[in-house]
């Protein structure tokens, strides 16, 4: 993965405005940005870890936690929110025993809080990997957890 | 460029273009309140307390990012700029503790402060350590807000792990002072803000511990904090000091200027003088001052044991001891850290009392050569072109930030060091030699310069130049880039970027071949070369004692019978033949069983004094506290001496005496004419068969010298102790070696265990180590201070 995140960076054309599109890179080609990745684009860009690890954690497009096996995005935009996501997160929260941007600890189920996602009219909306799930109760949401091999 | 004329709050100003609104008001004696704007730093414009009105311009302009312009008039104080200060104010007060402002009895807190003391948090003013020096508080005063507001917040966890200072994100403001001070002045960019919104606070990547992250703790966060949320943690809570003593660094041959906070004859802390920057060392590197083992009594050796005398007695048995060893027999050992007067006197202790010409300074520096003129670290900041060989940043972090900033004002730097530093990687060009063949590039730099003509005037004048072009013509680039690794096309191009330009060259811990030819490159090319020497007074050393013959020879052939040892160390073999020794210093480390009269000497921080900085610049000290125990200043205890045993004219009150006498004696040095140094391309130290790997052992930050004044500073201890050697991770495969584990090193001097780490920085076929004691036993004596070589095998410790 150093390597691979090393050739990435020499594409790339070193100056600093590419930090961002180069961390967009790194995280769609391995999911999220790891230690050694900020480590290693800190050494090629001649950047700080820590400037770069500040324009991470600035964006909440970038994950700094390996995404589980299945992302679970809980929508709690205007509509979703009003037809139950808020109930809807913190199940899930309590289910999985994580927090959002969290990953369980076996890796199994990463979640996140997402804000619409364009299907308003079948709120409230659940996402898991890249299934939609309209219309959700909790006890779906249970469901939908067991059958991906979680506990509940 | 013309003056700028301006109004504030109705007084007429002229500033210089470029002056910001905030500075021309502080010119008329007018004080904005501002937290984020710094004296060093670039203006931000983020705490928005420093608005003004200003004629003709829209809303609110902050003063410290809009620049002065003709005919400007500015109001800077009225009820309305007031009241938007107060609101934003009181925004910043609502994620701090805030009891310091709020609280009723604000003022009578002595009192209670032993109570208060129990609190778990910090809540009030008592509990925070900046309380009397808090910028924050300061603004309160000056722009007042409502006293009723008590607003809770919410405690983050503060950092109390780091070396040297502590990070409370509770009385941080966010106002990024450390943030830009550390990256844009230093270079290193440490701290960083994490996260957005009202979560954003001012931390490392992932956590990280700072030394895990390039933080030399240096320290200018901590200064630059307007609150107290970055402060250092040695008498964190002892509050503001009575008096500052601004004095000199005792450290490297800078020259830095320090101001020591004092209270009740205690030194409390260290601070940078105004608007400078200090390095570790200096900034959190003194507390041998105020260690215990310090040496308090004269002691005389009796019946094989030091025994405690008082001054009179002990400075009599000296007296009547060395009177027997006059002549040759004796040798006078001085450290140059010592000041100017005491070198001066012992160098007239050794002349005319003594009748010896065995005058010995230990130090480790290669010094510039003679005819070198003096250059200054202004000098530096505003060069064009530079070229640094070797690392600074490890020996003169003064000169490293020098460089740094001639960089960002659009200076070429060239770096030629087989090592990864800081420099080199802020640099366009690094050429990286193969260890030890430094001097074979820069004489190989030399050739391209005289073939195509790009050599300066100033070398036509100087000695043996016909006979160095005849010999750099012979010179074989193709074998030179063989035995470097440095390519010639490599060469030339260096050559062009430097003969732009009067390039300074800088040579910093390196060898006497690599410094000579640095020297004729430097003659080529315009002259401008720096050296600088290992110890304080290095430069006030070679100045004030020529070193005459070499007096180690006559120490080790057993010609030497009494030695008088003056704040320096040396090694064990060269005391082997004495019959009588007397040592003066802080410390006994290294004498223990060798010293027959010991004196206990007064630190730089209780002495007067001079010291002549790596420039030729005179350094004053000044007396900041008093003698500790019974140690006096070691000038006064020479001249003592020398009294007792019959010397004249060394009666002297005070050292400013010693001093005028020193310039009537030295009047103008003349510098010898410029000439060059016939190139030698001796081979480096090579590993061999039954040793395969190169050892190479570096200078550091941590570890000066000896290292018994930085071994006494408790978290310079902490960064020191692992001995850890970095390797090429193709080297470590193929020796079977995890990063991580322990080895052996082994050389033919002796062998350590030490860990080793993977470094892909490392060139492969080296072991690149820091000098530290540990080091010692297996690298060839060379003074520390300079790059040490030496062949090793590295074993699996397990094997």
């Amino acid at each position: 993965m150093e390597h691979k995140i090393r050739e990435m960076v020499r594409d790339a054309d070193g100056s600093r405005g590419e930090l961002i599109p180069l961390l967009q890179k790194v995280q769609s080609e391995f999911g999220y940005i790891s230690q050694e990745a900020v480590e290693a684009i800190a050494e090629e860009m001649s950047l700080s870890e820590s400037r770069i690890y500040g324009v991470a954690t600035f964006y909440s497009e970038f994950r700094l936690q390996r995404p589980g096996e299945h992302r679970v995005k809980v929508c709690m935009g205007t509509s979703c929110y009003l037809r139950g996501g808020k109930v809807l997160m913190e199940r899930t929260v309590q289910t999985l025993g994580i927090r959002p941007g969290e990953t369980t600890p076996d890796g199994k189920f990463s979640l996140e809080r997402v804000a619409c996602v364009g299907c308003c009219a079948r709120s409230p909306v659940v996402v898991v990997d890249d299934e939609v799930h309209a219309k959700v109760s909790s006890s779906k949401l249970d469901r939908i957890v067991k059958n991906l091999g979680g506990e509940s | 460029m013309e003056k700028i004329r301006l109004q504030v709050d109705g007084v007429d100003l002229e500033v210089e273009p470029g002056t910001t609104v905030k500075e021309a008001a502080e010119m008329a004696g007018v004080k904005i309140p501002a937290l984020c704007s710094h004296p060093k730093l670039a203006p931000y414009g983020a705490c928005r307390l420093c608005l003004v009105k200003i004629d003709g311009m829209r809303g609110y302009p902050s003063s410290c990012t809009t620049p002065a312009a003709e005919g400007m008039k500015v109001t800077t104080l009225d009820p309305e700029l007031q009241e938007l200060r107060r609101g934003i104010l009181e925004m910043l007060l609502s994620d701090h503790p805030n009891v310091c402002i709020s609280c009723e009895r604000e003022g009578d807190c002595d009192e209670i402060r032993a109570a208060l003391r129990k609190a778990p948090q910090p809540t009030g003013c008592r509990y925070c350590p900046k309380d009397g020096r808090c910028e924050l508080q300061e603004a309160v005063d000056l722009i007042g807000v409502d006293k009723d507001m008590i607003l809770p917040f919410e405690p983050e966890k503060p950092d109390f792990k780091s070396p040297f200072f502590d990070r409370d994100p509770n009385l941080c403001i966010l106002c990024g002072r450390c943030v830009r001070i550390c990256d844009e002045i230093r270079g290193v960019g440490a701290l960083s803000f994490v996260d957005r919104g009202r979560n954003s606070m001012v931390a490392t990547a992932f956590n990280k511990p700072l030394e895990e992250l390039g933080c030399r703790f240096c320290g200018a966060c901590v200064d630059a904090c307007p609150t107290g949320s970055l402060i250092e943690r040695a008498n964190k809570w002892a509050g503001p000091p009575e008096r500052i003593v601004t004095t000199t660094c005792p450290y490297c041959s800078m020259g830095c200027e320090i101001g020591l906070g004092e209270r009740e004859d205690e030194l409390l802390r260290v601070r940078p003088a105004e608007g400078s920057q200090l390095c570790v060392r200096g900034r959190f590197g003194l507390d041998f001052v105020s260690d215990p083992r310090r040496l308090n009594r004269p002691q005389v050796r009796k019946g094989g044991k030091l025994v405690e005398k008082s001054w009179d007695e002990a400075l009599d048995i000296a007296a009547d001891r060395l009177k027997d060893f006059r002549g040759r027999k004796f040798a006078l050992v001085a450290s140059p850290s010592c000041t100017n007067e005491t070198l001066y006197l012992l160098k007239r202790f050794a002349e005319e009392v003594m009748d010896s010409e065995n005058v010995l300074v230990f130090d480790p520096a290669v010094p510039a050569p003679s005819w070198a003129e003096d250059v200054s670290l202004e000098d530096v900041r505003a060069a064009r072109s530079i070229l640094v060989v070797g690392d600074p940043g490890e020996t003169h972090p003064a000169l490293e930030l020098a460089v740094r900033s001639a960089v960002k004002g659009g200076a070429d730097l060239l770096v030629i060091s087989p090592f990864f530093s800081s420099l080199a990687s802020k640099s366009a060009f690094w050429i990286r030699p193969k260890p030890g063949t430094e001097s074979i590039v820069l004489t190989g730099l030399a050739r391209p310069v005289i073939e195509r003509g790009l050599q300066k005037e100033s070398a036509d004048r100087a000695e043996n130049l016909s006979t160095f072009i005849a010999q750099i013509r012979e010179i074989d680039l193709d074998e030179a880039a063989k035995i470097s690794g440095v390519s010639k096309e490599e060469m030339v191009k260096a050559d062009e970027v430097l003969a732009e330009n009067e390039p300074i060259i800088l040579v910093a811990g390196l060898s006497q071949e690599t410094m000579d030819a640095a020297s004729n490159l430097s003659l080529l090319l315009g002259r401008r070369i720096i050296a600088p020497g290992v110890h304080a007074n290095s430069r006030g050393a070679s100045d004030l004692l020529p070193v005459a013959g070499d007096v180690q020879d006559l120490m080790r052939a057993g010609e030497v019978e009494a030695a008088y040892i003056v704040g320096a160390k040396i090694p064990e073999e060269l005391l082997s033949s004495l019959k009588f020794l007397v040592v003066q210093d802080l410390f006994l480390e290294g004498f223990e069983d060798e010293a027959d009269v010991v004196l206990p000497a007064a630190s730089f921080a209780e002495s007067d004094g001079c010291f002549t900085s790596f420039d030729g610049r005179r350094r004053q000290l000044m007396r900041a506290v008093s003698a500790r125990g019974g140690s006096k200043p070691d000038w006064r205890i020479v001249a003592e001496l020398a009294k007792k045993m019959g010397g004249e004219n060394f009666d002297y009150e005070r050292a400013e005496e010693v001093g005028a006498e020193i310039d009537r004696h030295l009047g103008d040095r003349k510098r010898p004419e410029p000439r060059f140094v016939l190139p030698c391309l001796s081979e480096p130290t090579r590993a061999d068969d039954d040793r395969p790997l190169l050892l190479v052992a570096r200078p550091w930050l941590y570890h000066f010298g000896t290292g018994i004044r930085t071994g006494k500073v408790p978290d310079l201890r902490r960064l020191t102790k692992d001995e850890v050697v970095e390797m090429n991770p193709a080297d470590l495969s193929a020796l079977g070696v995890l990063s991580g584990e322990k080895v052996v090193l082994d050389s033919d001097r002796g062998r350590i265990v030490v860990t080793v780490k993977a470094d892909r920085r490392v060139p492969a076929g080296t072991v690149h180590a820091r000098a530290t004691a540990g080091m010692d036993a297996l690298l060839p004596e060379v003074f520390p201070g300079q790059i040490r070589t030496c062949a090793v095998r590295v074993v699996r410790s397990d094997v």
